[in-house]
């Protein structure tokens, strides 16, 4: 309980920021752009039927589906998700790389308790963060739906797209976990968070432009897409499956490395 | 039962020699000391014992407990202070001490402040913010806060001046006094000379010795040197039992183990200007055990 008490401690003023930051953009999109945009429909798509069809395909504009609240959220959603992915990728290395970066494992490792607790109890305090943020975000995602005078028969499905970016976080979540096991040194976390966002923005790019469905695949920022969730109530199976595949690769790889690496003398 | 036994305690990074078939029997209640050079093998040793790595093959138990299996008991029991300190950023030391504490299920809060107050550490200041003799001093207090009854010391005494050093000493042989066995791990033999009963001395990763301190200061090993009268040509000296032989201009120092009638018989062979049979300091004697093999 120590542990997990210091690690929320530490780790309370990045969840403000970034917990802001996630509604923030959120905001920007749903309750700032979209009014304006819906507003500027005619204009709008004379505009952008003039781009060059892959510039719409690389930030993920459907134009004609970007009317409707959920459409819009759907692409908004490539942006918030980004947020999100940078935040979970940020708390678990924080968290699961705190002591190899200030070089005091040989503190903690030589205390009364377990590596394989220490592991669950630093596990535990990432998910409560994530959990936190989440709570926060789906309230003020419905908040923002409702102000928007959605068909309150869409909540339930909007409360489940919402939750997309807590399954979105739960995988960046072990991508960091990985990384802060395997890495032998992390110079700056908010680096390393934002190279795993960037790259994963790319990929999701890379995924609207080449148009094939097993692609998608190497996007983990597609996984939970809102758009089928609103359409037919849930997210794809296919996605929850790679998500959870990764999700427990990533976790198992990690614990296995935590409880036996050795730790060396620095 | 010991307080520290490895059997045959072997660990190799990779191609790497670490430690091999290391044989430790540490008694409870005693001042051990491990000397041996940088990389010899004494940080891999303690790092086995803790469980911070993991042996390849051989035994390893504390207080008859099996290092891996039995690490949470054992670490209950344990107060380590590794050579380099480090701890969290932004802590102030109190409050890296009460986190340390806060692992033992014991109320350490009287014990931390004796031991800062012999230590004379401001407990206020952040850890980041200390000099390397001050952070050594939080690893000292968050090493002993517990009253473990087994002190590890890997090179403790890097980074403090002479008095605190002196301090610290005191500090380690009031813990021993109280009944905690110490295993006390340096490459400086006169700070292990100081406060040992037993000493084990490892060289490219095996134990060559484990003597009594002063078993291996008198066992027969006597330091020579003599100045024979002009003109007598030493030529290539040499006699059994005689190591780490220099000549310096007209006088000849050598360490000698033997029967010292057959040295005096030698030496009075020469004609003398003088000559010097002392005790040799352990730092001699340890230089014997280093000289070069491929010598």
């Amino acid at each position: 309980m120590n542990i997990y008490i210091y690690e929320i401690k530490a780790q309370f003023k990045s969840f403000i920021i970034w917990t802001v930051s996630l509604l923030l953009t959120m905001l920007v999109f749903m309750g700032g752009i979209y009014p304006t945009f819906q507003k500027s429909a005619v204009d709008l798509i004379k505009v952008v039927e003039g781009f060059p069809k892959q510039f719409t395909q690389v930030f993920g504009f459907q134009i004609f589906s970007m009317f409707s609240y959920s459409g819009y959220y759907s692409f908004a959603i490539g942006y918030i998700g980004l947020v999100a992915a940078i935040m979970a990728v940020i708390v678990s290395v924080s968290i699961f790389a705190r002591e190899k970066r200030v070089k005091c494992l040989d503190f903690l490792i030589t205390k009364p308790i377990s590596r394989q607790k220490i592991f669950g109890v630093k596990l535990l305090a990432c998910l409560t963060i994530i959990g936190a943020t989440n709570v926060i975000y789906v309230v003020g995602n419905m908040i923002m739906f409702n102000r928007n005078n959605q068909n309150s028969d869409l909540a339930g499905r909007f409360i489940l797209a919402s939750l997309g970016i807590f399954f979105t976080q739960l995988v960046f979540l072990a991508i960091g976990l990985f990384l802060a096991t395997f890495s032998k040194k992390i110079r700056s976390v908010s680096g390393l968070a934002t190279a795993i966002g960037f790259i994963a923005f790319i990929l999701s790019a890379l995924v609207n432009i080449i148009d094939e469905e097993i692609v998608n695949f190497i996007a983990p920022l597609k996984y939970f897409d809102p758009t089928n969730v609103m359409a037919k109530g849930y997210f794809e199976v296919k996605y929850i499956l790679a998500a959870v595949l990764l999700i427990v690769f990533c976790t198992v790889t990690s614990y296995i490395r935590f409880c036996k690496n050795d730790i060396h003398a620095v | 039962m010991y307080a520290i036994e490895t059997k045959n305690l072997t660990k190799s990074y990779g191609k790497e020699r670490g430690i091999v078939d290391v044989n430790l029997n540490v008694n409870e209640g005693e001042i051990f000391g491990f000397i041996g050079p940088n990389g010899a093998g004494k940080s891999t040793t303690i790092r086995t014992l803790l469980s911070l790595i993991y042996k390849d093959s051989g035994e390893a138990n504390i207080f008859g407990m099996d290092c891996v299996k039995d690490r949470k008991k054992i670490l209950a029991e344990v107060g380590y202070l590794p050579s380099e300190v480090f701890y969290y950023d932004n802590m102030k030391a109190i409050d890296l001490l009460k986190y340390s504490a806060s692992f033992y299920k014991k109320d350490c809060s009287e014990r931390i402040k004796e031991l800062s107050n012999a230590l004379e550490l401001d407990l206020n200041k952040k850890i980041e913010d200390m000099s390397l003799g001050n952070k050594k001093k939080v690893g000292i207090v968050q090493g002993l806060l517990h009253s473990p009854k087994l002190i590890i010391l890997d090179e403790p005494t890097s980074g403090l001046d002479p008095l605190m050093q002196q301090t610290f000493f005191e500090l380690i042989q009031a813990e021993n006094k109280r009944g905690a066995t110490i295993l006390f791990s340096s490459h400086i033999l006169s700070e292990v000379q100081k406060i040992c009963d037993r000493v084990a001395i490892i060289k490219e990763g095996k134990i060559i010795q484990t003597q009594k301190i002063s078993e291996l200061q008198q066992n027969s090993y006597k330091k020579v040197s003599f100045i024979p009268k002009n003109g007598t040509v030493l030529g290539e000296f040499k006699m059994d039992g005689a190591t780490n032989i220099a000549v310096q201009g007209d006088s000849i120092s050598f360490v000698y183990r033997g029967d010292c009638n057959l040295l005096l018989n030698q030496i009075g062979s020469y004609s003398l200007l003088n000559v010097d049979i002392s005790e040799p300091s352990l730092e001699e004697i340890f230089m014997h055990y280093y000289k070069d093999e491929a010598k």
